[in-house]
């Protein structure tokens, strides 16, 4: 009526990759990803030597932090800095568990969400009314607050020793590294699928509706505080059951394992992966495992004391960040995505997009369509 | 198009629904933003507010909504205090809705949407079936998906469906941003400046939709472009400095000499009933 339409274009009839298509429905899309991914892992970890296999674990456990994060900043646009310690409490809640019950592993790791996504409702419903750099400083106090309380405490916490954890019996002949790799895989995966479910569900909308404009979200009806303080909620829940499996797969949890860097390197991992992506965190994932091992041998090489090498992976992330973010400012994930838009484009010779208003091509426009994750 | 309701319409004073506003004052630290201001909206009565920069329309719609507090005066919609323990997001569920000032978009999110995002409250799957992704949730997600893609259709705008708002025309984010109050279904609708920005024919389109739409809701229309006003509202409101200087028929405004002063008197085109001073776009 009122304006011409985009024009239509012939995409689905020239490229057969494009005739593929996965299903709508949130679940069974997000299974199918899911699967295909447990499928390559399966590949990948069967193909490795076990201290591979460990490593993939590790990065799946963080995958399960960095999706939490994403969701916080990508999608509801708040940043935080406690998710280091939120992933302490997760873990020192599965270890405490582990010493004095004898309960079953899947609870154990659930109360470990429970509690971490508990305390993340204590601190959010305080820190939701602040913004920005307020925010930031508020999850800082908390991250700087639990170390001492877990050293104050320490017959409780088992202090610098910390409390030891155990992983279930492996079944049948699989060598234990596979099979802590694989309850970490299993986690991360389920995670993913979750998160994915949500963000295409009326919450998720939520979640962006408030990250653009908190008044238009309200006038909208949607409840801004609530909305927020759910994203940190998950968020911190999130990073309960990466704490729970990093306690796993370091065999002890103590408050060395969570210091103040690890917080800031969820938040440099995450943005490094694709802020607000999922599928980016494996990337984010990869880098925040292999970045700290690389800085630990080149401070080795180097002779520096133990105080400065921590400080190295930081320094080193820092320089990552910034080489990426020239490279690709919406992270790797970004990046990747608009190099496959590129090849499929001049393999199969697509004709242009028209972009309605600007008149550019599509791809030339930032972003024509809403988060894609 | 929205089905458009023939003439006459005759906005019912007795039964149903109305905004009513009593002595309503507030004060930004010195300035008095509104004061004593009286108002009445009957249901399905379409009322223009104008009145020059600064005379507190924009303030008078975020009291209604909750943006801002009272200093004295009663606010209420269909016998509702809306001053005490009230909230903006509660507004949809009381059936008010309400454009913004400029356009109010949600950048991230496609012009779809930022229209689904309007019935949010309305929505009843639960979390646990968000997370499961169970069709409960998403059956409800592409239902009200169609509904408001029926929406943009019929505000002629639904081939922007899945663009972001920041690189389309302004008119079709003008269009969007009601569709997004529209999908609530509200039985008072709050427009703040629908027409600024709009070039002439589109302001027409607005024109036949506003009247199209009075046989369903309410309609309190801040408006600055005075043909628009003039030609859809059963009654015109006038606020100067936050005070209510003219409330009657288009007639009796566009004839009162204290209106005219308001608006820089004698330069006020007094044969189309239009004033340059009204155009701030
Ligand atoms: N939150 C606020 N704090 C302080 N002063 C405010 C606030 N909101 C509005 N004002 C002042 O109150 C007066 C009325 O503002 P308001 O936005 O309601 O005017 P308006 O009639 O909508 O004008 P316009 O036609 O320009 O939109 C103005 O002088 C404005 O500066
Ligand atoms: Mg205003």
């Amino acid at each position: 009526m009122r304006q011409q339409g985009p024009p239509r274009h012939s995409l689905d009839n020239t490229s057969w990759l494009r005739r593929f298509r996965l299903p709508t429905q949130p679940l069974l899309r997000h299974l199918i990803l899911a699967l295909c991914g447990a499928g390559i892992l399966y590949l990948v970890t069967s193909s490795l030597s076990p201290y591979n296999d460990y490593e993939i674990g590790e990065i799946a456990l963080y995958v399960i932090a960095l999706a939490g994060l994403s969701l916080l900043t990508g999608m509801n646009g708040q940043i935080s800095l406690g998710n280091g310690a939120f992933m302490a409490v997760g873990a020192y809640t599965m270890a405490l568990l582990m010493t004095h019950t004898q309960m079953n592993f899947i609870v154990e790791l659930l109360a470990a969400i429970g509690a971490a996504a508990a305390m993340g409702l204590v601190i959010g419903i305080p820190a939701t009314r602040l913004k920005g750099p307020y925010l930031a400083g508020m999850t800082l106090l908390f991250a700087l607050a639990l170390p001492p309380i877990a050293d104050k405490w320490s017959t409780t916490f088992g202090g610098d020793q910390g409390l030891t954890t155990t992983v279930p019996n492996a079944p049948g002949n699989i060598n234990p590294e596979e099979w802590l790799a694989w309850i970490q895989i299993i986690g991360a995966l389920i995670t993913l699928v979750l998160l994915a479910n949500l963000i295409q569900s009326r919450f998720g909308r939520s979640f962006r509706a408030v990250r653009d404009d908190e008044i238009a979200a309200s006038v909208a009806g949607i409840h801004v505080g609530r909305t927020k303080v759910l994203a940190f909620v998950i968020s911190a829940g999130c990073a309960g059951l990466a704490g729970g499996f990093l306690g796993l797969s370091t065999g002890v949890v103590n408050t060395g394992e969570f210091p103040l860097t690890l917080s800031i390197q969820l938040l440099a991992a995450m943005v490094l992966g694709g802020t607000g992506s999922l599928m980016g965190m494996w990337w984010g994932a990869v880098l925040l495992v292999y970045l700290s091992q690389w800085s630990t041998s080149l401070s080795g090489y180097f002779n520096l004391g133990s105080g400065a090498s921590a400080y190295l992976a930081t320094i080193i992330f820092g320089v990552v960040l910034i080489v990426v973010m020239i490279a690709a400012p919406t992270g790797i994930q970004g990046g990747l995505r608009w190099t496959w838009r590129r090849i499929l484009g001049l393999l199969f010779r697509q004709p242009a997009v028209i972009h309605p208003a600007s008149g550019l091509p599509d791809d030339r426009v930032p972003i024509y369509q809403s988060d894609e994750r | 198009m929205i089905a458009i309701e023939p003439e006459p319409h005759a906005p019912a004073k007795s039964e149903g629904k109305a905004l009513l506003i009593e002595g309503l004052s507030v004060g930004f630290g010195g300035l008095l933003a509104l004061d004593q201001v009286s108002l009445t909206a009957f249901q399905r009565e379409t009322v223009g507010v104008i009145g020059p920069n600064g005379a507190g329309k924009t303030t008078l719609f975020n009291i209604i909504c909750g943006f801002v507090g009272a200093d004295s005066g009663q606010v209420s919609y269909g016998g509702i205090s809306l001053l005490e323990r009230h909230h903006p997001h509660d507004l949809t569920k009381l059936g008010i809705a309400r454009t913004l000032q400029g356009v109010g978009l949600f950048a991230g999110l496609t012009l779809l949407e930022n229209v689904m995002a309007g019935a949010q409250a309305g929505l009843r799957s639960d979390i646990a079936s968000a997370f499961l992704g169970l069709w409960r949730s998403s059956r409800e997600e592409r239902r009200l998906a169609l509904r408001a893609r029926e929406l943009l259709d019929e505000l002629g705008v639904g081939a922007y469906a899945r663009y972001l708002p920041a690189a389309l025309p302004f008119a079709v984010q003008k269009s969007a941003a009601l569709a997004r109050a529209l999908i609530a279904e509200p039985s008072l609708l709050l427009l703040d400046e629908p027409a600024s920005g709009l070039s002439n024919d589109e302001m027409d389109e607005l024109a036949t939709m506003i009247r199209g739409l009075r046989s369903r809701m309410g309609i309190l229309l801040v408006e600055h472009h005075m043909d628009l006003v003039m030609s859809v509202c059963d009654r015109i409101v006038v606020l100067d400095f936050g005070r209510v200087i003219a409330d009657g028929t288009p007639e009796s405004v566009r004839s009162n000499p204290e209106v005219a002063t308001a608006y820089l008197g004698d330069e006020i085109d007094k044969s189309s009933g239009h004033s340059q001073a009204f155009d701030d776009a």
